[in-house]
């Protein structure tokens, strides 16, 4: 069955943009809706692997419908944040990266602010480039890769703060 | 570890722990996914199937009319083997009817069975046409019989006759139904004098057996009887060398009322809407005819987005729609022939085909279309609808049943299949639907 074999792989990309876990799952559930009322469109003569190329398809759908409801919810989400946070720098000597489960490093991830969370998502996770990033979130290149960049300090901070090593501010 | 480093050391075990992490929560519930999609989906799905209905609806009624209208009265079928029987009746089985019959001794045989009513029927038909000797005289009497059965159904033969049962009637009916003269022929060649003994009735059956043969005299003078009644209607209305001809007029008009089901490329379907109107028509003979008129119509529909062709200047332009429901009151022109089969029986077929015009007098519309991702509905009232002319195909048939000399009931399931897209949307909207007529057309002239 088509919805049991996607949902756990559609509820993994859900989750990494929506923090609530309920969200998270309706979010599934109107992709799939979307999915069933376009199979239509999804084209079996394209030449490849017809499995990876419906997960392609399907992945796009969950990561729009995901972005639509973070529009939806907050308004300001995709809006650049302008105020500089104080740079905080974990002792990368004694980075507790490696010592991190997966687990912890998805849930670090979701601890960002929406919008460094899906810029981060987009960029690193599903490979877009800044243009792309910028022309999905109508936002500017520039804004994306500034976004980008705090995403990954506040990533650090998490994580440092996570291991118990302390930063220096 | 450096910065860049550290980077790239968290891309790629983000990546991975994308990859490879378990999400929490609940594994895959379809409850929850099919209640979603019920909201969705099944709708249509339902609508669909009572689509289906409205294809099969038509369909069903149609059958239904050809079945009653080529189906045969039940007289004319209790008068069908009996008929049969007459027309093949030999001297061979005259005689032996005639001898069971004389046969018949035993008081316990009252009742005639079913077998030998049937002889006696071809029996009292043989007699009846062949009693009289003058075989040309026979043939003239039972032709002009068929005129006055024709103009004076029942009425002088069960006035006449005392004893108006439906046998007797059926007897009479067969006498003019079938080919007297062929019937005369075989009797007038191969029946002997044997059978005039009969035919003079009661003194000349001398037999035994009383009551079985009562049963034959009892019919014999019920066949007789009309047969002598009829003559004497003869030769009062001797006189009568023209029977009289009703025609009816060329000119008919008919009130409908009925119901309608729209759908736009089959996808959807809406509650019924209705049909009222007249219709006029001009019949050329008894089969062809030609009809227009005005019908006012309501049509309900739901249709999808993609069908609902927006005008460039229209707010909606800018928006994706997902759906639109709505309803259109409308004025209909149809022009259509139609094509009557058997139409001096009770009940006749007919097929109709045409092409209508609409003349739209309000459209209103229910719109669902994506802001922002998110689903929104808006109405829209237009009350001055669109003309178009010559759109629409109408097909149709259904049966015809005569309630009076002038009046006929109409039963006409119908299909209007768009040969262009109609109203604001351009939409190409397909109708199916009953209507029933009652049809008055009087009969004027009378030669």
């Amino acid at each position: 069955m088509l919805y049991q074999w996607l949902f756990d792989y559609a509820l993994k990309i859900s989750y990494r943009y929506i923090h609530q876990q309920e969200e998270a799952e309706e979010m599934v559930h109107e992709a799939f809706i979307k999915l069933f009322k376009n199979i239509n469109r999804f084209e079996l003569n394209r030449e490849g692997d017809t499995e990876a190329l419906l997960k392609g398809w399907f992945k796009r759908i969950i990561i729009n419908t995901c972005i639509d409801q973070l529009r939806k919810v907050q308004l300001n989400i995709i809006s650049m944040d302008q105020h500089p946070e104080q740079e905080a720098y974990a002792d990368r000597q004694e980075s507790g990266l490696d010592k991190m489960a997966y687990d912890e490093i998805i849930d670090a991830i979701r601890q960002l602010t929406p919008v460094y969370r899906t810029v981060f998502n987009l960029f690193v996770i599903e490979g877009l480039s800044h243009d792309e990033i910028a022309r999905t979130l109508e936002i500017s290149v520039g804004a994306s890769k500034s976004n980008l960049s705090k995403a990954k300090s506040n990533l650090r901070k998490i994580i440092a703060e996570r291991s118990g090593i302390k930063t220096y501010v | 570890m450096s910065d860049s480093n550290y980077d790239n050391r968290l891309e790629q075990l983000s990546r991975n722990a994308a990859d490879g992490y378990t999400p929490p929560g609940n594994a895959a519930s379809w409850e929850k996914m099919e209640a979603a999609l019920d909201k969705v989906m099944p709708v249509e799905e339902k609508k669909r199937r009572r689509f289906i209905f409205w294809w099969l609806f038509p369909l069903a009624l149609i059958g239904t009319g050809i079945i009653y209208t080529v189906w045969p009265d039940n007289t004319v079928i209790s008068s069908l083997p009996a008929a049969k029987d007459q027309n093949s009746i030999t001297e061979s089985e005259t005689k032996n009817t005639l001898q069971k019959e004389q046969q018949k001794d035993s008081p316990n045989t009252s009742t005639i069975s079913p077998e030998t009513e049937k002889n006696n029927t071809a029996f009292i038909n043989t007699h009846a046409a062949g009693g009289a000797i003058n075989k040309q005289k026979i043939v003239r009497k039972h032709t002009t019989t068929a005129n006055i059965w024709e103009t004076k159904p029942s009425s002088v033969i069960s006035n006449s006759s005392g004893q108006t049962d439906v046998p007797t009637q059926s007897v009479v009916k067969n006498i003019v139904s079938n080919p007297i003269t062929t019937t005369t022929d075989a009797v007038t060649k191969t029946v002997p004098a044997n059978t005039n003994t009969v035919y003079s009735i009661t003194p000349a059956i001398d037999s035994g057996s009383k009551k079985a043969v009562t049963g034959i005299i009892e019919k014999t003078d019920t066949a007789i009887n009309h047969q002598l009644v009829i003559t004497d209607s003869l030769q009062t209305d001797s006189t009568i060398s023209k029977p009289e001809k009703t025609t009816n007029s060329k000119l008919s008009i008919a009130f409908v009322a009925g119901m309608d089901a729209s759908t736009v490329k089959y996808k959807y379907s809406d509650k019924a809407g209705i049909n009222i109107g007249i219709l006029a028509g001009y019949h050329f003979n008894d089969h062809w005819s030609m009809h227009t008129g005005v019908l006012f119509t309501r049509k309900n529909y739901t249709v999808a987005g993609e069908d609902f062709q927006v005008p460039k200047n229209s707010w909606l332009a800018n928006y994706k729609l997902d759906m639109v429901d709505g309803y259109c009151n409308m004025w209909e022109v149809p022009l259509f022939v139609r094509y009557q089969f058997n139409a001096n029986n009770k009940r006749s077929f007919f097929l109709s085909t045409g092409i209508s015009s609409y003349f739209m007098t309000r459209e209103n519309y229910n719109y669902a279309y994506y802001f922002n991702g998110q689903l929104l509905t808006r109405n829209n009232n237009y009350p001055t609808g669109n003309t178009h002319l010559l759109s629409i195909l109408r097909l149709s048939a259904g049966w015809r049943k005569p309630i009076g000399k002038s009046s006929s009931i109409l039963v006409e399931p119908y299909a209007a299949l768009p040969l262009g897209g109609v109203g604001f949307g351009s939409i190409r909207l397909s109708s199916y639907g009953l209507n029933f007529s009652l049809q008055i057309r009087q009969p004027s002239k009378k030669k």
